[in-house]
């Protein structure tokens, strides 16, 4: 009876607190509605206009494309509340959990009768609902405006909601654990975006140093890794890494309750009520901005070694940075050599540990196994191959290690990856400027580039070895020497790794038959067609895997097609005629063109991947694999019959919608 | 009742209160002076369960009061600068204190509005400092507060709205045996509303006493001579805490009652002598005085 009265008043003075709040909050929470009702307006004109204007000038109906006009405008809206609200959320945190840091509020929230955690987690709720509940209201709007048009609700609009959630509760979470430690709104702000900029291009240089020194290493594994961004409450907006977000707000909320029942109120206006966050955000500026010079000096190869250009770098770097961080912080200059003692253990530590990496100590580098030690291997061509499920990398090139157990090919594997090792520059210079293409390369929002060579053994001891170089590793663009070709022609190879055989069939979004690049015969996996592509598919699969023979001719397409991403294509490859060369056999060419969506299984993360899926570049985000369909096939070629590719002639059907002439 | 158990705060190296022990019995009137810097406002911050002691504790009614919302919500205190939000007004406040304080009364608050000459849907920012504390004192005492602790509350009041002021803290004190601890460098005012007073310096509790005690306690004494005595020490043997002199005219501060220190003085054979009882602002810098603290000290 006692604990339910003490509830009820506890939450009879939380809503209390959270109607003052309230009260503080009108004027910004009318300007978040103002700009979001306008905004919403203006994007729903804009895209119902610009629509019709688009389908008139298609020559079809002012409202043909009145579905598209929505969905477009649900993303955008959608991403429109979403800045909006990152931005205002900001706003309100700073606001309500000032104050803990002007003397006046102090006096007035101090002498109240709440107490300091209620009162805290009471501030915390008003500024999660102040940040939320607006958000969701004109979300909502959106998807009643959409729904009044007929058109349900997109994933990407209806994934809004869950990072606005998660980002929202782990951004004030993260605020209000810094205003509980600082003294002063302006450092609490500085240390909340010092956190958010700092630590994730920290992660980004450790990622970069690891990717760099250590050739082979995948540090694909890092991508998407809660790691990256550990300390960065803002990237909770992304949607991702969600039960961790969920714990680190939670362990942010408890931590800062404790810390907020003891706290010295006292310490308004002054730099910190607790100094170990100044402390660990002034290291992590130090080691970045180290880091920054130092991988740059390293890179320049500055007095002629990259790694003595590195220490300079670094030192010539952290030191100043501290030292900033500690003017800014503490206002001046007091306690600076009593807390430089982090410092000087992170010199020590960073300027060791790559040491230790740059004369690769443990060997990594020029690792290959001994044959006799390799139980079975794996190569893949990691330009041109299908990862099913949307698999990492990592675990696909960790599979493959049992793909091979016959001694040749191991062989084979070993001699390749010995000759990208000749050919790779192990100098201490190189490896600093591929921490920088590492970087860049990795922090981009699309892909740049592919991992060219991936490698992996399953040695006699079971533990299994796997490298993955990149086409920037290797001098030389091509590997010469061993036919690793010949791998990738192999039946078991093609079951794996190829968007053919190994794809989830309604992914596959169309198939065409051609006989030379003037002409094609399109059947898409969707609508009335979609029974015959499965169809020519399945039977296509079924002739492969019944073929006793050497495959070889009907994969010979894909020696030289290693790449669609950029749509380019030779047009000699796409000529029967060249192939018939090799194999009389051979009969027409089918290409295979998988869905966008399929390559990503599925979802889209951000707004890049949306355009790609929807606007132009679909086209060239989807894989493309061509084979060669030999005579010996009848089964596939009764059905490109039946269905109506072929004509009794065995020429493509010329009298179809689906053909087309592009000559 | 107030009760402070060996209360110390610490800002770094600076002891603002030192080891106060000191207790106060509900429906007085304490009145708290010192020198600038002395812990007064810090005491009071730490009687309101702003501060969180360093060592030592508040207790209020038994209870002990930091982080305590049942002690705090019989408490209520007015800073120097009370704090309101730019879109306050008396009344919007009101609404929110209705909620937090357990003996908030709505008649109260009626009369108060009434009473003081301002207005209650006004935005309160934009008043002067003195109708500001109007406000404050609106708020504060339809609460109903057992325990009121005032930081320099005269500051900024008109003559009236002081009279006014202290006319309805003796009412509350009276009706409601409410406590009322005013810190103030203004000791005219506290001299009329305080039956206490402590005096601070240096964080220290210098002196607690009854106002009427302390009102007959010292006496100031101006003797002439048709011929100063011939001696080093004129006033030796009785208990003088201050002595200025004008040619053979003496003005003695004198720790006592007439009755202690007259026989002395006559056997001086003074050719005029008159005592009349200190003002709480002499006594305070006798007083700070000796406690090491008077213009001689600071210049």
């Amino acid at each position: 009876m006692t604990s339910t009265a003490s509830l009820k008043n506890k939450f009879k003075q939380a809503s209390s607190v959270f109607a003052w709040d309230l009260k503080a909050c009108t004027g910004t929470i009318t300007v978040y509605s103002i700009l979001a009702a306008v905004f919403t307006t203006i994007i729903l004109t804009l895209c119902i206009v610009l629509g019709s204007l688009f389908a008139e000038g298609m020559g079809s109906d002012k409202w043909a494309f009145i579905d598209t006009s929505i969905d477009f405008f649900q993303i955008i809206a959608s991403m429109m509340i979403y800045f909006l609200t990152i931005i205002f959320t900001i706003i309100y945190t700073v606001q309500i959990y000032s104050y803990q840091h002007s003397k006046r509020k102090v006096d007035l929230y101090g002498s109240l009768p709440i107490s300091r955690s209620v009162l805290f987690l009471s501030k915390s709720a008003s500024a999660y609902i102040f940040s939320l509940a607006p958000a969701m209201f004109f979300l909502g709007i959106i998807f009643i405006i959409s729904i009044c048009f007929g058109r349900p609700l997109t994933n990407e609009a209806l994934s809004v909601y869950l990072k606005l959630l998660m980002g929202t509760l782990a951004c004030i979470s993260a605020y209000g654990l810094a205003s509980v430690c600082c003294g002063t709104t302006l450092n609490s702000v500085i240390m909340f975006l010092a956190v958010c900029v700092v630590y994730p291009l920290s992660a980004m240089f450790i990622k970069g140093v690891i990717g760099g020194f250590f050739m082979g290493f995948y540090s694909g594994i890092f991508k998407d890794n809660f790691i990256m961004n550990a300390l960065n409450p803002l990237a909770a907006y992304d949607g991702i890494n969600v039960g961790y977000w969920l714990i680190f707000s939670v362990v942010c909320i408890f931590a800062s309750v404790y810390l907020v029942k003891n706290r010295r109120m006292e310490r308004a206006q002054e730099s910190f009520a607790y100094y170990l966050p100044c402390h660990i955000i002034k290291v992590l500026i130090a080691f970045l901005v180290g880091m920054f010079l130092g991988v740059l000096f390293g890179s320049l190869n500055v007095f002629g070694y990259g790694y003595l250009g590195f220490v300079f770098g670094f030192v010539l770097g952290s030191v100043p940075a501290f030292v900033i961080a500690h003017l800014i912080f503490y206002k001046g200059f007091s306690k600076l050599f009593q807390t430089s003692i982090p410092l000087a253990g992170l010199i020590i530590i960073v300027i060791s540990l790559m040491a230790v990496i740059n004369y690769d100590v443990f060997g990594y580098n020029e690792f290959v196994p001994n044959m006799d030690n390799v139980q079975s291997a794996g190569f893949i061509d990691g330009d041109n191959f299908y990862k099913v499920n949307n698999e990492s990398l990592g675990k696909v090139v960790k599979d493959s290690s049992e793909d091979f157990t016959d001694k040749e090919k191991i062989n084979s594997i070993i001699s390749v990856h010995s000759e990208i090792l000749d050919q790779s520059d192990f100098s201490s210079v190189r490896k600093f400027q591929n921490v920088w293409v590492e970087m860049v390369t990795d922090n981009l929002p699309f892909q740049l580039g592919y991992f060219d060579y991936t490698f992996s053994y399953k040695l006699n001891n079971g533990q299994v070895v796997k490298r993955i170089y990149r086409n920037t590793d290797v001098e030389s663009e091509y590997i010469t020497g061993a036919n690793i070709y010949d791998l990738l022609k192999t039946k078991e190879y093609t079951e794996k790794y190829t968007a053919f055989m190994a794809a989830d069939i309604d992914d596959i979004a169309c198939v065409e038959v051609k006989f030379n690049s003037e002409e094609y015969f399109r059947i898409n996996n969707q609508n009335a067609d979609a029974q015959d592509c499965k169809k020519i598919i399945e039977t296509f699969r079924k002739d492969f895997e019944a073929d006793k023979s050497d495959v070889s001719s009907v994969l010979a397409p894909l020696s030289y097609i290693d790449y669609s991403y950029d749509g380019y294509y030779y047009e000699d490859y796409e000529d029967i005629e060249l192939y018939k060369n090799y194999d009389p056999d051979s009969f027409c060419l089918i290409e295979i063109k998988t869905s966008y969506a399929g390559l990503n299984g599925g979802d889209y993360n951000n707004i890049f991947d949306f355009l790609s899926s929807n606007m132009v570049l679909s086209e060239l985000s989807s894989k493309t694999e061509i084979y060669v369909i030999p005579k010996s096939y009848t089964d596939t070629l009764a059905v490109l019959r039946e269905v109506g590719v072929l004509n009794s002639n065995d020429e493509l059907q010329k009298n179809s919608s689906n053909y087309q002439w592009i000559g | 009742m107030i009760e402070l158990n060996a209360l110390t705060k610490k800002f770094g190296k600076v002891t603002a209160v030192d080891n106060m022990s000191l207790s106060i019995k509900n429906g007085s009137v304490v009145g708290l002076v010192g020198s600038n810097g002395s812990g007064k406002s810090t005491l009071l911050r730490l009687l309101s369960g702003v501060y969180k002691p360093s060592s030592g504790e508040v207790y209020i009614d038994g209870q002990k009061l930091f982080d305590n919302p049942d002690a705090k919500g019989q408490c209520y205190f007015i800073p120097d600068f009370p704090f309101f939000y730019n879109n306050s007004t008396i009344n919007n406040t009101a609404f929110l204190y209705r909620k937090l304080y357990p003996n908030w009364s709505e008649d109260e608050f009626t009369r108060f509005c009434t009473i003081f000459p301002i207005d209650s849907n006004a935005r309160i920012i934009n008043m002067s400092k003195g109708m500001q504390r109007q406000a404050a004192l609106i708020l504060a005492l339809s609460t109903c507060p057992r325990y009121l602790f005032l930081d320099e509350i005269f500051d900024g009041l008109d003559p009236v709205v002081r009279h006014l002021l202290k006319k309805i803290l003796i009412t509350h004190v009276a009706e409601h045996n409410m406590t009322v601890v005013i810190a103030s460098h203004n000791l005219r005012e506290l001299e009329d509303l305080c039956d206490r007073v402590c005096l601070m310096h240096r964080g220290h509790l210098v002196m607690e006493r009854d106002i009427d005690t302390l009102r007959t306690a010292f006496r100031k004494v101006q003797v002439a001579f048709s011929q100063a005595p011939d001696k080093p020490n004129i006033f030796e043997g009785i208990n003088v805490i201050n002595v200025w002199q004008n040619g053979n005219v003496f003005n003695v501060t004198i720790k006592g009652t007439e009755e202690d220190f007259m026989p002395q003085l006559n056997a001086l054979n003074p050719a005029y002598i008159s005592a009349m009882p200190l003002t709480l602002e002499e006594i305070f810098i006798s007083e700070m005085g000796a406690a090491g603290y008077d213009i001689n000290s600071i210049t």
